[in-house]
């Protein structure tokens, strides 16, 4: 497994390239803006502008600036932020907790439910229960996020003071202002959770195993707990791991709407003001999470299903 | 379930990175729209900077918080500057109480008195640092300055961090050449600082007043270098208690090292009757600990203005409509809730510019061009546009690029071409070879930003157009590519705005000067030898008969070659709580804490008959 594990970790290198040259093509093309200028302000002149791209190594040759853009993330030096002045490093320290504060809690319970519910839905499959979940998990996803957020703010937070309307505190009452965004967070995610699990624990009980289980009498309660979920792990571990690594960039609406200084909204207002270091930052964080997220997906499938191996 | 409630707080403290404190609840919160970009005004000019960085540093002169039309008053100089009679000499005289807040960056921590080689220090640097935003305010200005800034630059550049782009101006190999004198720029002893300047500026002493003339103790920056931004140290009314980039939240309290200040005892006409003299001659600040907020959603923060969170925030369309009937009075709830409106002409004129070096209709299509330009600027319906756009309120329309409310401005002279003529707009594109449209190519407008508003404002435009037969095609950006493709020249028409860097029509006309052409102010690339030729025989005049000659000349030649198609002057709505006393919004600053007070009583009594949870 080890071989296997450290196969998989080489292929960082390719997979960290490609991405790091589509995102540099993309800003060093002009495309989003002139890095150079965002800097200089509203009273500049074109020798200014030249001098700075030249100071910057700008104006060196595409294959050169490439080079350098690629030597930083070897380096692990993520610079400054060109529209903040900051350290990219200091800024994502301070935005990974908002953001797992949100995603966190939030994907753990939407999944905790989800599971259970589709537990319960395959086991009176085609029931009451089954259609009402079914048909609620359905509204969930037909309604817009923004809907849940302008009427999670407006009815919740103004009208009934359950939470306040926007914000963050790094203090002992961060908790209030998260609970609601992960309320909606729920909310936006629990209905296609549950319909996909719904759908794994369903092929499941309909295996011939479980109809063996039932015949030689074991409780529907032991068939449905330990033997399908069990056996219904696979699709649920890879849906979860998957989404692992979208946890640390955050919620990008929820963050906007509330306010919340995590990785989401540094990341979009990154890419809206052509902060390079910060999206090239941000590229490479997010890469080599998908890539450990696969990584852990395929050994978490050993553990789920012994049969498995990784080679 | 204490062991749980407990165990939760541990949970969400180590998931936000969170400290044991519990937040103090500030005497006022103020807002921000945008994000504040730190505290090195060597490196920002957006508003909200400035207006975070005014609670903390200190500049010779400030704005009037309640004269209009504007004026200065001394805040760190003892009185208004000495000018020699020729304009080329300012003295200040610095007060002597003026002391730098406590920071580890002084010995012993304590914060030293501010002289007047603080002054030479800051506005050197802010001359050398190539990425410096406010290095254009004494560039070309000061007499020495320019030749000692090229002296400077090259081992500035050869200890360049690129990896930061960060120029090590406070670099210790840098301070012989730092401390050379520049005779423009001088501290003849700690108390007086004197300017040279190359040639009269009528406006010098106000680009003092700007977020770019603050003193800062050069023991910060080479103790916090490029971490300076995080970190002020002042010599204001607050210190920052709180505050890292991004954060959305500045933390200010009371600076015990400040020198004090009384509240003016005068105003504009009508201040004392609106209340707003009611404390002339008390001590500042009145209030101890203030949050400058960033809420850039407008939901959220009207939600918050309702709630008593804010103290006052801006109109804009969508709060307009949630707070104003029809008949442009204050909803019942807001009148209820004790709400006023603040009424202020603002120094900013929005207008749609043309490329000048576009062949369509540039200068290079020559008298063709010209008056396809004349035709859009006709063709445009200004009072629909504020209808829509600024619900018919808060925005007045415009005859020429200077605001109504602007010295300088020249009431006698507008613009033939800005009141709507389409039957006049069909005449000229037939003259120029473009009968009803036809052979004219799409032309493309190129909007600011993404959004609903502005897409909003692109699409009257566009239909204004299609009424005189000219096809427009709108081109989506996000800011940073919409000033990038001004500043390549690469756009063919765009809407803009300018808002006034001080209150002077210098500071519109330079918008067409020729060697402010992109990537500097002038985006239209606008060039006309005459109109240069006045634009500099007018900049170093004093204000009078004799200048308003030279700009009316200059007004009737940029009215016929029609460069900017003049949209609108606006007029700043703020809602302000009822416990919010003192505030007068005033356009170059309109967030000074240090003179707001806040009502108490009064806010207890409206918060507790609104139920609020404050």
């Amino acid at each position: 497994m080890m071989g296997y594990i450290l196969r998989r970790l080489l292929y960082v290198v390719p997979l960290v390239l490609g991405v790091s040259l589509v995102v540099f093509l993309i800003f060093d093309s002009g495309l989003l803006g002139d890095p150079a200028l965002s800097q200089l302000g509203k009273y500049t002149t074109a020798e200014d502008k030249a001098q700075l791209k030249h100071d910057m190594g700008l104006d060196d040759p595409i294959v050169v600036r490439y080079a350098h853009f690629v030597g930083r993330i070897a380096s692990l030096d993520l610079g400054r932020s060109s529209e903040y002045h900051v350290q990219v490093s200091e800024m994502l320290a301070r935005g990974i907790g908002p953001s797992l504060s949100i995603t966190l809690p939030a994907f753990l319970i939407a999944t905790t439910i989800a599971v259970s519910l589709s537990l319960i839905c395959a086991a009176f499959r085609g029931g009451p229960i089954d259609r009402g979940v079914l048909v609620a998990a359905v509204a969930l996803m037909s309604v817009s996020s923004l809907v849940y957020i302008i009427a999670g703010q407006y009815l919740l937070a103004h009208r009934l003071d359950l939470f306040p309307t926007e914000g963050f505190s790094r203090g002992p009452d961060a908790w209030r202002f998260v609970a609601l965004p992960v309320l909606i967070f729920v909310f936006l995610t629990i209905g296609p959770d549950l319909r996909f699990y719904r759908t794994a624990m369903l092929e499941e009980i309909k295996q011939d195993y479980v109809r063996t289980a039932r015949a030689k009498g074991v409780a529907p309660s032991r068939v449905l707990f330990v033997h399908v979920l069990r056996n219904g792990m696979i699709p649920i571990l890879t849906r979860v791991v998957v989404e692992l690594p979208f946890l640390f960039v955050g919620s990008i609406l929820l963050e906007k709407f509330f306010n919340i200084p995590g990785l989401g909204g540094i990341t979009i207002q990154g890419v809206l003001s052509n902060d390079m270091p910060v999206v090239r930052a941000m590229t490479f964080i997010f890469a080599i999470l998908l890539i450990v997220a696969n990584l852990l997906t395929d050994i978490a499938y050993t553990i789920a299903d012994p049969r498995v191996r990784l080679s | 379930m204490r062991w749980a409630r407990s165990l939760a707080v541990c949970v969400a403290m180590a998931a936000t990175g969170g400290g044991c404190e519990p937040a103090v609840e500030p005497d006022a919160r103020f807002v921000a729209t945008q994000e504040i970009k730190g505290f090195d005004p060597v490196f920002t000019s957006d508003s909200y900077a400035a207006g975070a960085q005014k609670q903390v540093y200190e500049y010779l002169v400030e704005v009037h918080p309640l004269k209009r039309p504007l004026e200065l008053m001394p805040l760190l100089a003892e009185s208004m500057p000495e000018v020699s009679t020729d304009g080329l000499t300012y003295t200040f005289r610095l007060r002597d109480d003026a002391y730098f807040q406590d920071d580890p960056c002084f010995p012993g921590g304590k914060g030293r008195k501010v002289t007047a080689h603080d002054f030479v220090w800051c506005f050197k640097r802010l001359a050398a640092i190539p990425t410096s935003v406010g290095r254009w305010i004494f560039a070309g200005k000061v007499r020495g300055l320019d030749d000692w800034v090229e002296r400077i630059r090259k081992p500035l550049r050869e200890r360049l961090d690129t990896v930061n782009a960060w120029y090590p101006f406070e670099h210790p190999d840098l301070r012989p050449i730092v401390a050379e004198e520049v005779p423009g720029l001088r501290a003849p002893d700690d108390r007086t600082l004197r300017f040279e300047l190359t040639q009269p500026h009528p406006v010098f002493t106000w680009l003092l007043a700007m977020n770019y003339g603050a003193v800062y103790p050069r023991e910060a920056v080479e103790r916090h270098g490029m971490e300076f931004l995080n970190h002020p140290v002042g010599c204001g009314p607050y210190r920052v208690e709180n505050y890292f980039v991004y954060d959305k939240k500045v933390v200010y309290v009371r600076n015990r090292n400040w020198h004090g200040q009384r509240f003016p005892s005068e105003g504009a006409p009508g201040d004392r009757e609106a209340g707003l003299l009611d404390d002339a001659g008390k001590e500042l600040p009145f209030l101890d600990r203030v949050e400058f907020v960033v809420v850039p959603n407008t939901q959220p923060r009207w939600l918050k203005f309702l709630e008593g969170d804010l103290e006052w925030i801006e109109t804009e369309k969508e709060i307009w409509g949630k707070a104003m009937t029809s008949e442009g009075r204050l909803t019942a709830e807001l009148a209820a809730k004790g709400v006023r409106v603040d009424r202020q002409p603002r120094q900013n004129a929005a207008f749609t510019g043309f490329n000048m070096t576009d062949k369509v209709i540039g200068a290079p299509a020559g008298d063709r061009g010209r008056k396809v330009r004349q035709a859009m600027s006709l063709a445009f319906d200004r009072a629909h546009f504020i209808k829509v756009m600024r619900n018919g309120t808060w925005a007045e329309p415009a005859f020429g690029p200077i605001p109504s409310n602007v010295p300088g401005y020249q009431a006698d002279v507008k613009s033939p071409y800005a009141t709507r003529d389409i039957e006049k707009a069909k005449r000229l594109l037939t003259e120029a070879g473009y009968p009803e449209g036809r052979g004219l190519p799409v032309l493309k407008y190129e909007m600011s930003n993404s959004d609903a508003v502005t897409r909003n404002g692109a699409e009257i435009f566009k239909n204004c157009m299609a009424d005189a037969g000219i096809r427009i095609e709108l081109s989506s950006n996000q800011w940073p590519q919409f000033i990038s493709k001004i500043d390549k020249k690469e756009a063919q028409i765009f809407g803009m705005s300018w808002n006034a860097d001080y209150p002077d029509a210098e500071n519109f006309l330079q918008l067409f000067y020729g060697p402010n052409g992109a990537p500097g102010s002038n985006g239209t690339n606008y060039s006309n030898e005459r109109y240069d030729e006045l634009y500099r025989r007018m900049a170093v005049m004093q204000p009078g008969a004799a200048r308003d000659v030279v700009i009316r000349e200059m007004l009737v030649i940029l009215n016929e070659d029609c460069p900017m198609s003049y949209t609108d002057y606006r007029v700043q709505y703020c809602f302000v709580q009822p416990w919010l006393k003192n505030f007068k919004y005033t356009d170059l600053d309109p967030w000074l804490f240090k003179y707001c007070r806040i009502d108490r009583e009064e806010k207890e009594r409206r918060m507790a008959l609104a139920g609020s949870r404050r």
